[in-house]
């Protein structure tokens, strides 16, 4: 067990810093893109090439990436070309926002998704039907155009929800959570379809198999058989599906954010890339993967924590 | 220079091993642990073991799906062991192979007409028609009906597929089919068919048989000779109807003991109790039935014991034998000095 | 091109009318961004400003935008940035998918744990992000940076395909495909690809669904396309700008990417069961609610009075279960009767499709789903198991009747120890704290003799042997202590030589305990080795029953004698088997006479005539022969 999280931290090594020199490649192709954006449509060649040595934009590529892969390592993440701000001070407050949207929506679509998926794969019948339509709905919807939709419909006709803005915790709770309860949902609803199906197929697959039969003719009552054992067994591939789920609402927060005005990470990262604000979409793009490891390690645990065949020899 | 003009053995087997590479972090596993033994042309040779004997490796080792560690196999002049690609493509015509599942041993979504035509395409060019003649004409050897071309294995029963199976096994006449479990999973009244289908097959066709199977009796009835395989060692071998009636070594003797009659009137089980098996660990470079042997001695635990002639006409590898009577109390003391 | 009379691919497609229904969407949007100038009513950038934002009117059936451009027009011409988005990413996909999934899932080795630590980082990979950044330097760009979404997101089908491809590899078509000498590219051709064909193509269903949200999502942005074109997602973005004078722009925006998507399931989702269907074998419908079904046969009562007595603690009587199929009930079991006494072990004898395994979960109440008791009872100890209601039949397994299958590797739950298992058997039947059902599992597993239970209990399935699995089994079944031990194949899948300490075990146990026991197998030597008594069936019927002794030495059925001359155990050396010929008849294409008669050396006219009752052989020996001279008729 400690070996396989051991092997995972070392993965993750390798994992951030490709992304964060493919990163810095891509926005580095083309230097010139990066000042001429900051100094606007009409500025002068010389005040473009200042610009660009006074932002150390006319160093070799490779030093460039040393510089800031030095500074990254102590925590320094460099400034803003646009704002001036320090990028960690800029994101930081930006993926506390995030982070609660989109482990909110995790959390409500594993819920959600894993007690559909329950119930269509005991009950049967017409509600499992409606969970392999729910499935293709669910795919078939724009988490964006969703959001538009819950914002008409709850935020516009009916104003119960507020249509765009956050309010931080700290400021007033309940319009905190007010705030964030038609992202959530917006963004929660494929993830939501996926798990129920999963859930629902690994069941239905393990309720097939032979120890269920032996449990349940020697008599351990069906409620036992299926929510201690055969649910600990279908949680493996389940488990696997949400932290897919996660990575998948990573994306999606950038589109559900930009809708809803969220301040988060995903929305910082849409305006850096419009402007080329180099600095800040490296920062963000580290951020992101970051978060990506931990979750990855956290399914890694829970995979071995529910499957003894890989916990013990 | 074929072993048919000088007499020599179709596959003779020397000294082979094949390591197996366990998970990550253990050391390889011996499968085989240098096994020998012959075919002759036309005739059948039985190999018997139980699970974890090695008695399927070596049936791929031989047909190189398998890689050997060391040791030579010779088939039909070659040496198959360090053959090259297109050498064993070109052997591959005289040596087939009848697995154990007749569901798994037909690519469900091809025809049975397909999969009889494989081997066919693969060694011959023959014009469509005289394909399809080579087809019908097999099957009707094996008893199934010239339709069968057209249709689906989901089609057909495990012993119909079983025929089919065997069918693409001749399809390119070879000289040796390994058999590996092929009656086993079938039930008893159609493995009696196929016994009989593989014995007239035999005779017909003059092919030899590598007979692979956990079941002594089934070994014995369509075997000329038997090698008893135990965790990738030979443990005897011999005439047939010698080592299935009066075997020398204690695990084949243990193998026939356990081997259930139907008649009741020989059943040993309802006069044992509920006894526990001796449990011993045993030593690397030892016996490998050191463990489960009701006769071992000390020796048995250290050193390898070689094949040698015993007192039926077999070659078994035990350290007690010749022993007059190796079932006698002295092996307990002994055991416990 | 036909094969033997079945229907070709396009005419098994064209009668599901969903997938066709998919495929003429798309069709429709295909053709329409091809010819979007030709059919457009108005061109992309044709405005309207007095009518703009209206809803369907009849000039504009689909409403107009903020800048009153025909929406209808908005969405034919912004189909084709749109599909070579899609179709970019999708062709990028699959390459990348299915040539890393096979090679990795077929080669094996260092090839597969390379390619296994790729889609690890793709993976892991946000690609939102990683598309951003693209864009933050190439904004105007749709090609290559929905190829790359399509290469990054190739990871999830290279996982899908490496383990089908890996199953497959394990088959052993493929070794004899490589035995016939067949090629590596050749197997992968002929036999992999096919059977990873379907499994490809509702992936490929599902991720043009994705790619088309995405790339919807990226326009909704402002990336990938150059404004003002049109685009689906751009359109969204316009009535997102516009929500509070009018909603109506979300309908068609929404509606035409939600129907595309659900056309490409259809569509995937048709193709997959259309290729899959002709080689498939034919799925098993759920019974419907009926009334059971009145026996035909007459009635058999046993024989004997002397036997009907007191010490019966099993009775089976004129027992019918049927299988619910698509082409209607077919019956497996047919008028079976049976007695088993107190202390007795009855072997129930026969090759697969007899209906054995049915029998014994017919007893226990846990028919498989299809399956019903169409007629007769189940009596333990004189209590009609069959009229219980669910939970009262609940109440008896384990404390009554205990369960061993066949498999020991895959009877219990691989995810729990083996000792936590049995002592939650134990609380369930004889309450208790947890501690203390803890101590009783040890105790269990002691006996049945498994060395060292303490050290066992803590064990995992998958670290036991199969002979010490099914021990741990048995003191499962024993937790309650039954009365009555049904035993399915307990042994088919051990060595041998675990088989007889199995069946030493079990009979000592049953004479421990005076337990019952109903040993289901298809090998003579068990029989012989533990019966008391034993019943052979063929095609869902008894035919036969007496001692191991009367059976070997006397058989009084044409089916058992047939059985033990194929036996290879009694043939002589070198001979020839006496093998029955034919094979069993499915269930529902049994004869209306005796079931055995197409099979039978002695079958005469009078055998086909009409089913054939069970006779007395001699006491306590019973026969469904008409050969056999009925010394009594049948009682009652």
């Amino acid at each position: 067990m400690i070996r396989l999280v051991l092997y995972r931290v070392l993965w993750s090594v390798p994992l951030l810093w490709v992304v964060s020199a493919l990163t810095f490649v891509l926005v580095s192709v083309v230097p010139g893109n990066a000042a001429q954006a900051i100094a606007g449509g009409d500025a002068s060649a010389a005040q473009i090439s200042t610009l660009s040595r006074q932002l150390g934009l006319d160093q070799p590529l490779w030093a460039q990436y040393w510089h800031w892969l030095d500074r990254a390592v102590h925590g320094n993440l460099g400034t803003s070309l646009v704002t001036g701000q320090s990028v960690s001070s800029v994101l930081g407050s930006r993926l506390t926002v995030s982070l609660t949207l989109i482990v909110g929506g995790t959390l409500v679509a594993g819920v959600l998704g894993v007690a559909f998926g329950i119930w269509a794969a005991t009950r049967g019948g017409v509600l499992g039907h409606l969970v392999e339509v729910g499935a293709v709905l669910g795919l078939a919807v724009p988490n964006f155009w969703l959001g538009l939709v819950l914002i008409e419909l709850f935020a516009v006709s009916v104003r119960i929800f507020p249509a765009t803005g956050f309010v931080p915790f700290g400021q007033n709770p309940a319009q905190w959570a007010l705030s964030l309860v038609l992202p959530v949902l917006a963004i929660a609803a494929v993830g939501m379809t996926m798990i129920a199906v999963q859930t629902r197929d690994s069941m239905l697959e393990v309720l097939r198999r032979d120890f269920v039969r032996v449990l349940e003719a020697n008599g351990i009552p069906r409620r036992s058989v299926v929510y201690r054992h055969a649910l600990r067994n279908a949680a493996i591939p389940v488990v696997t599906v949400i932290g897919i789920t996660f990575v998948g609402l990573l994306g999606a927060s950038v589109l559900v954010e930009s809708v809803f005005a969220l301040p988060g990470l995903g929305s910082g990262l849409t305006t850096a890339a419009s402007q080329h604000d180099i600095p800040v979409i490296q920062g963000a793009a580290l951020y992101f993967t970051l978060v990506v490891v931990v979750v990855n390690l956290l399914v890694d645990v829970a995979y071995g924590l529910l499957n003894p065949q890989v916990r013990v020899r | 220079m074929s072993p048919e003009l000088t007499g020599g053995p179709l596959l003779d087997v020397r000294d082979l091993t094949v390591e197996i590479r366990g998970r990550r972090f253990d050391p390889p596993v011996k499968a085989l642990d240098r096994v020998s033994l012959s075919v002759a042309p036309g005739e059948t040779l039985g190999l018997v073991g139980e699970s974890g004997a090695g008695k399927t490796t070596l049936a791929l080792a031989i047909l190189g799906l398998v890689p050997v560690t060391s040791g030579s196999i010779r088939f039909a002049g070659h040496e198959l062991a360090s053959i090259g690609r297109r050498s064993r493509r070109r052997l591959s015509r005289d040596l087939q192979v009848v697995f154990q599942d007749p569901y798994s041993a037909l690519n469900p979504a091809r025809t049975v007409g397909q999969a009889l035509s494989e081997p066919l395409d693969v060694h011959e060019t023959l014009p469509r028609a005289a394909k399809r003649r080579r087809i019908a004409s097999l099957l009707e050897q094996v008893g199934l009906p010239a339709d069968t071309t057209e249709r689906y294995p989901a089609e057909f029963s495990g012993g119909q597929r079983q025929r089919i199976a065997i069918a693409r096994a001749l399809m390119v006449s070879p000289k040796l089919v390994i058999c590996d479990e092929a009656v086993s999973a079938l039930d008893l009244s159609i493995q009696a068919q196929i016994l009989n289908l593989l014995a007239d097959l035999q005779r017909d066709l003059s092919v030899s048989y590598l007979f692979v199977s956990h079941d002594l009796a089934v070994v014995r009835h369509l075997s000329s000779r038997v090698v008893v395989l135990y965790r990738g060692q030979v443990m005897e071998s011999g005439p047939a109807e010698v080592i299935c009636d009066r075997p020398s070594h204690p695990y084949t003797r243990a193998l026939l003991a356990a081997a259930p009659s139907p008649d009741p009137g020989q059943s040993r089980l309802a006069a044992r109790g509920t006894e526990r098996r001796p449990e011993r660990a045993g030593g690397p470079g030892g016996c490998p039935y050191y463990s489960r042997c009701a006769i071992a001695v000390a020796r048995c635990r250290v050193e390898r014991p070689e094949l040698r002639p015993s007192a039926a006409a077999t070659e078994a590898a035990c350290h007690r034998l010749p022993d007059p009577d190796p079932t006698t109390q002295e092996a307990r003391s002994d055991e416990n000095a | 091109m036909t094969r033997g009379g079945r229907m070709p691919a396009w005419r098994r497609f064209a009668r599901r009318p969903l997938g066709v229904a998919g495929a003429a969407w798309l069709l429709l949007v295909l053709l329409g961004a091809v010819f979007a100038s030709a059919i457009a009513p108005y061109g992309p950038q044709v405005q309207d400003l007095s009518s703009a934002l209206s809803g369907p009117t009849m000039s504009h059936p689909l409403g107009t935008d903020p800048l009153g451009r025909d929406v209808l027009s908005q969405l034919l011409f912004g189909a084709r940035p749109t599909l070579v988005g899609v179709a970019a990413a999708l062709i990028a996909w699959l390459v990348a998918g299915v040539a890393l999934g096979v090679i990795g899932g077929y080669a094996g080795g260092v090839t597969d744990a390379a390619i296994s630590r790729v889609t690890d980082l793709l993976l892991s990979l946000p690609v939102l992000v990683v598309l951003l950044v693209i864009f933050s330097v190439f904004p105007d760009a749709l090609v290559m940076p929905m190829a790359i979404l399509g290469v990054i997101a190739s990871a999830g089908l290279v996982r899908v395909v490496r383990s089908v491809t890996l199953s497959v590899r394990e088959e052993l078509y493929i070794r004899a495909a490589r035995v016939a000498g067949l090629s590596h590219p050749k197997i992968v051709l002929r036999h992999v690809l096919p059977r990873i064909a379907s499994t490809v193509i509702v992936q490929a269903a599902l991720f043009a669904g994705v790619a088309l949200i995405t790339e919807s999502g990226l326009a909704f942005l402002g990336f990938g396309i150059v404004l003002p074109a049109p685009s689906w997602g751009g359109l969204i973005a316009e009535a997102s700008q516009t929500l509070s004078r009018s909603a109506w722009l979300l309908l068609p925006s929404g509606g035409i990417l939600g129907l595309t998507v659900v056309a490409f399931v259809l569509l995937g989702n048709a193709i997959r069961d259309t290729s899959t269907q002709a080689w498939a074998a034919p799925r098993q419908v759920a019974a419907r609610r009926s009334a059971p079904a009145a026996s035909s046969t007459p009635a058999i009562k046993e024989p004997s009075p002397a036997e009907r007595s007191g010490d019966v603690l099993l009775s089976v009587e004129h027992l019918c279960v049927g299988f619910a199929d698509r082409q209607g009930a077919k019956p497996v079991v047919s008028d079976l009767s049976f007695v088993i006494r107190r202390g007795e072990t009855l072997a129930v004898l026969g090759e697969s499709g007899c209906g054995k395994t049915i029998t014994a979960l017919a007893v226990l109440g846990m028919l498989p789903p299809g399956a019903r008791r169409t007629d007769g009872h189940v009596l333990l100890d004189g209590l009609d198991l069959t009229a219980l209601a669910p939970r009262e039949i609940a109440a008896i397994r384990g404390r009554r009747i205990g369960y061993i299958a066949q498999d020991p590797m895959v009877s219990l739950d691989p995810t729990f120890t083996v000792g936590s298992q049995i002592a939650e058997a134990v609380r369930c039947h004889r309450g208790g704290r947890r501690a203390d059902a803890r101590r009783q599992a040890v105790e269990l597993l002691d006996s049945v003799n498994i060395p060292e239970p303490e050290v066992a209990a803590r064990r995992y399935p998958h670290q036991l042997s199969g002979g010490m699995l099914q021990r741990c089994v048995t003191a499962l079944a024993l937790a309650g202590s039954p009365e009555l031990l049904i035993a399915d194949e307990p042994t088919t899948a051990l060595d041998v030589t675990i088989q007889a300490e199995v069946l030493a075990l079990l009979r000592g146990l049953q004479q421990e305990r005076g337990m019952s026991l109903l040993l289901v197998t298809h090998d003579w030597g068990v029989v012989a080795a533990v019966a008391d008594r034993a019943l052979v069936m063929y095609a869902g019927q008894l035919v036969e029953t007496a001692t191991p002794a009367c059976l070997f030495n006397g058989p009084a059925h044409p089916y058992t004698r047939g059985l033990l001359a194929s036996s290879p155990q009694l043939a002589t050396l070198g001979g020839r088997l006496q093998a029955i010929p034919g094979s069993v008849p499915a269930p529902g294409t049994w004869p209306a006479g005796c079931r055995f008669a197409p099979r039978c050396p002695e079958v005469e006219d009078q055998c086909r005539e009409g089913p054939v009752a069970v006779r007395v052989a001699a006491p306590g020996h019973l026969s469904r022969c008409l050969h056999v001279p009925s010394a009594e008729a049948a009682r009652q």
